[in-house]
C-alpha cells in the first residue's frame, strides 16, 4: 500500500514537472499550426480530442476484456 | 521402547456390524462430467458460440467507429482551416454551411423504427418457451415469430437507404455536388459511407431470413439474429452522430 501511494506520487510528479516536449518534432507541421488562425487551431485541437477518445476507449476496452479472460488462455 | 505393543490404527479390523450396506459407487444415470463448464475452452456449448460471436462483432464494429471517428476529426479541421492564399498570406475560410434536407428527420425516425423491430425480433428468438418448443421439435416458434419483425426491419431498412438518395437528389436539385464545397464532400462520403454498412446490415439480415427459411441449427439462427440485430442498433447510433454532426456543426 504504501509502495502504491509512493509510486502514484512519482508517476504524478513526473507527469507533472515535464518541460514541454513539442513532440510533433515535425518542424513543418508546428510552423502551419502555429501561423494558423485561432479558428484552424481550434479546429485542431477539436480533431485531436474527437481521435484521442475512441482509440483510448477501444485501447482500454481491449486491455480490459484481455485482463477478464486471462484464465481463458491459461492451458 | 514401550512396554506395551499399541495397535496402529492399520491393523485394526473392525467387526462386521451389519449397519447399512456397500455404498454404491456405480453412476446413478444422472451422468457425471458433461457440464460445459467443465470441457476445454472453445467447446463449451452454444452460450459459448454466442459471447464468442459478439465479441468478433465487437472487434469488427471498432474498426467501424474509428472510422467514422477519423472523419469526423478530419470534420472539424478541415471546417475550421481554410486554403491559404499566397498573395494575401492568410488562410481564407472555405467553408460554406450545408444546409442538411429536412427529409433527414424522416430516415433518422425510420432507421430507429427498424433498430426497435430488430430488437424485438432478436428477443423472440430467445424467448425461452419457444425455444424449447422448437427444441423439442413440436414446431417453429422461433421462426414463426420473429420473422415479421426481421422482415419489417429489412423493410424499414430499404425505406431508410431510399431515404437517402432522395436526400442526395434533393441536394443535387439545389446545385449541391459532390465536388462543390469541403461541406459537401463530407455530407456525401459521410451518408455515403453510413449507407454501405447499412447495406451490409441488411445483407446478413437476409442471410439471417434465409437461414430461418433454410431451417438450420437453432442456435446458429440465435447467433445470426442476436449479431444482426447488434449491428443494426450500432449502425443506429453511429448515424445518431452523423446527423448530429452534419445537423449541429456547420
Amino acid at each position: 500500500m504504501r509502495h502504491l501511494v509512493l509510486k502514484l506520487a512519482l508517476l504524478v510528479t513526473l507527469l507533472t514537472s515535464s518541460a514541454a516536449l513539442y513532440a510533433q518534432g515535425c518542424a513543418a507541421c508546428k510552423t502551419n499550426a502555429a501561423q494558423a488562425g485561432p479558428e484552424a487551431q481550434r479546429g485542431l485541437r477539436r480533431g485531436i480530442a474527437v481521435l484521442l477518445i475512441p482509440s483510448l476507449i477501444i485501447f482500454s476496452g481491449v486491455v480490459f476484456l484481455a485482463y477478464k479472460n486471462r484464465e481463458a488462455n491459461r492451458e | 521402547m514401550s512396554a506395551v505393543k499399541v495397535p496402529s490404527t492399520k491393523e485394526i479390523e473392525l467387526p462386521d456390524t451389519g449397519g447399512r450396506g456397500p455404498i454404491n459407487k456405480f453412476p446413478t444415470g444422472g451422468g457425471g462430467g458433461d457440464s460445459w463448464n467443465d470441457l476445454p475452452w472453445n467447446r463449451r456449448g452454444p452460450r459459448e458460440r454466442l459471447l464468442r460471436c459478439r465479441l468478433g462483432l465487437l472487434v469488427m464494429l471498432c474498426t467501424s467507429l474509428m472510422l467514422f471517428a477519423s472523419l469526423t476529426s478530419a470534420y472539424f479541421v478541415r471546417k475550421d482551416s481554410g486554403t491559404y492564399n499566397a498573395q494575401m498570406r492568410v488562410y481564407v475560410p472555405d467553408w460554406k454551411p450545408l444546409q442538411v434536407p429536412p427529409l433527414l428527420w424522416l430516415n433518422t425516425a425510420i432507421l430507429l423504427l427498424a433498430s426497435v423491430s430488430m430488437e424485438l425480433g432478436r428477443r423472440e428468438v430467445f424467448r425461452e418457451p419457444a425455444v424449447t418448443e422448437e427444441w423439442l421439435g413440436l414446431s417453429r416458434t422461433t421462426v414463426r415469430r420473429s420473422l415479421p419483425w426481421l422482415s419489417v426491419s429489412m423493410v424499414l431498412g430499404g425505406g431508410f437507404l431510399a431515404g437517402q438518395v432522395i436526400a442526395w437528389k434533393e441536394l443535387y436539385a439545389q446545385g449541391v455536388y459532390f465536388k462543390s464545397n469541403p461541406s459537401s464532400h463530407f455530407y456525401y462520403m459521410l451518408t455515403g459511407l453510413h449507407g454501405l454498412h447499412l447495406a451490409g446490415g441488411m445483407l446478413a439480415l437476409a442471410w439471417a431470413l434465409f437461414a430461418a427459411l433454410l431451417g438450420r441449427r437453432l442456435e446458429s439462427r440465435q447467433i445470426l439474429v442476436d449479431v444482426t440485430a447488434w449491428y443494426w442498433h450500432a449502425m443506429a447510433v453511429v448515424w445518431l452522430g452523423i446527423f448530429a454532426l452534419l445537423k449541429l456543426a456547420q
